[in-house]
């Protein structure tokens, strides 16, 4: 009897641990999914942010123009909008209106907010693409905008990769 | 079916550090490749910004035969893809090869800033202008540099203090300012206020509606004569300027009018000096001006002007740049190389200083 009851009880613990294990394998994929899903997305951000080279390129009287490049040559596009400093007043002109939970500006800290913190109205983004290894110029008039915030699109969210202060006179 | 002892132990154990295994690498595979990615634009961009610094350092200006040049000094291509004037741009693709310059044409024609495709701005026709200025010569002219002392007002100063002499014999100085002729005697314990005269001569020898200051023997009631011979005139102006602290250059700039008749053609030689005496005591500089020389048949007009690089000075000899209260003299040897000439009036018309601070207040209006 004791040594016919020796293989069940192998074949139930066996099938238990594959239970078991199929079990954490299961939910391990998932967060490992979740994880990786969030990590690319972070992933991609910062490699763009750090693809993404602004510079102080020309200044009149009434205009200012930065000189967007890509350190790798590659095709970029971006997205921008100007704002205050405080981001409570976003510029209405724009040819893509976005809602300011889905865009993403850094604060101080370093780390992503969304713009809807600082401004429940919808922001208006302008385009930009950056093709060749020749630096697009971006060109805004001074007039009351004190920042230009650079996106990227992720998903359908956006993410800041590049601020530039506009400073009067 | 015989199962030896602690053999469901093994399996199972087996199984549980395989399952265990696949679920750690499946989420290091995951940080390893955010961290790799990462890394990867990393390196691109830190190569990026050395190549760019390196361009930056590379790229030189230069200024030959009136022509602005950017030069590739460095071992990398440079590509010019934006060239600025007047708040416009125009897009050209210009590749500079190590050693390769870029003929940006005059000065005046050359861009405002050159764009390059790493993002560096150069301010092209700015530094070719300030090359420019490294060349060209001081303006061999009669520079306007300040105020001119010898204005009606700045005479006639409550702080006006003058001592004249002429062969080392003490002589006073006759104007015709506000009120009519006067003339001040030269200080000797005190600076004597000026007293009005009846004397009248012309208070304008060369015509040209400036008063001047005349060298004046009150005794003989007329201006000072020296008559063939070489004479030595110095004029200083007592307690006249303030050389700031840590001065570069002080330059002075002055006119004198001499009146001069027999021995023609007129064989004078004239040697100027300007010197800066402290009134607090102290070393005495002096500098040799250069002159030039013109007028009519009779009038002889010399500018002069003298430049003290006081801050050379002052690493030479100390004191002068270390700023102070100074007298201003004009030293003038005038040397009649033939005979019969006589200079017979000796005037000044024109005094300026450029560098330090007039402590004679002007009269008020």
């Amino acid at each position: 009897m004791q040594a016919q009851s020796a293989p069940i009880v192998l074949v139930i613990l066996l099938a238990a641990v594959i239970a078991l294990g199929a079990g954490l394998m299961g939910y391990a994929a998932s967060y490992s999914s979740m994880i990786r899903a969030d990590s690319e997305l972070r992933n991609y951000v910062q490699s763009e942010a750090i693809k993404t080279v602004l510079y102080y390129e020309y200044e009149g009287r009434s205009d200012l123009c930065i000189g967007v490049l890509r350190v790798d040559g590659t095709f970029g596009r971006y997205y921008y909008f100007t704002a205050s400093r405080d981001f409570r007043k976003v510029s209405s002109s724009g040819a893509i209106a976005a809602d300011p939970s889905s865009i993403y500006i850094i604060v101080s800290e370093g780390s992503y907010v969304p713009l809807s913190v600082f401004n429940s109205q919808r922001a208006y983004l302008y385009s930009i693409d950056v093709s060749s290894s020749i630096p697009q110029l971006l060109c805004i008039g001074k007039g009351s905008s004190e920042v230009i915030v650079l996106l990227v699109r992720a998903g359908q969210s956006y993410y800041e990769v590049g601020r530039w202060y506009i400073y009067a006179g | 079916m015989q199962v030896k002892r602690a053999q469901s132990e093994v399996v199972g154990g087996a199984i549980a550090i395989s399952i265990l295994f696949l679920t750690f690498m499946m989420l290091l595979g995951s940080v390893f490749n955010t961290t790799t990615s990462t890394s990867s634009a990393l390196t691109t961009r830190s190569k990026f910004e050395s190549e760019r610094i390196l361009e930056l350092r590379s790229l030189g200006v230069l200024y030959r035969n009136e022509v602005c040049y950017l030069r590739n000094r460095g071992p990398l291509n440079v590509t010019i893809v934006r060239l600025w004037s007047r708040g416009s741009y125009e897009s050209r693709i210009i590749d500079l090869s190590p050693g390769v310059d870029y003929n940006a044409g005059s000065v005046s024609t050359a861009p405002e800033y050159v764009v390059t495709s790493r993002g560096n701005v150069i301010p092209l026709r700015e530094e070719c202008e300030r090359i420019k200025k490294q060349y060209e010569v001081p303006q061999a002219g009669s520079p306007f540099i300040s105020d001119n002392v010898l204005s009606p007002r700045r005479v006639e100063s409550v702080d006006a203090c003058y001592i004249v002499t002429v062969d080392n014999v003490v002589y006073s100085i006759l104007y015709n300012g506000s009120g009519g002729w006067k003339y001040w005697p030269s200080a000797s314990r005190t600076c004597p206020q000026p007293i009005s005269t009846s004397t009248s001569l012309n208070p304008d020898v060369d015509g040209n509606r400036v008063n001047e200051l005349i060298v004046y023997d009150h005794n003989k009631r007329k201006a000072v004569e020296i008559v063939e011979k070489e004479g030595v005139v110095n004029i200083t102006f007592l307690k006249l300027v303030a050389i700031p602290s840590g001065a570069d250059v002080v330059n002075i700039y002055f006119k004198l009018v001499l009146s001069i008749s027999g021995g023609n053609p007129h064989d004078v030689l004239i040697n100027s000096e300007v010197i800066l005496t402290p009134v607090s005591g102290g070393q005495q500089v002096r500098t040799t001006a250069s002159s030039a020389r013109g007028g009519s048949t009779d009038v002889l007009v010399i500018v002069g002007w003298a430049t003290f690089p006081a801050g050379a000075f002052e690493k030479a000899f100390g004191g002068i740049s270390s700023g102070g209260e100074y007298s201003l003299s004009i030293y003038i040897n005038i040397n009649m190389r033939t005979g019969g000439i006589t200079v017979s009036r000796i005037s000044l018309e024109y005094l300026a200083v450029n560098g330090a601070t007039l402590l004679w207040e002007p009269k008020p209006s």
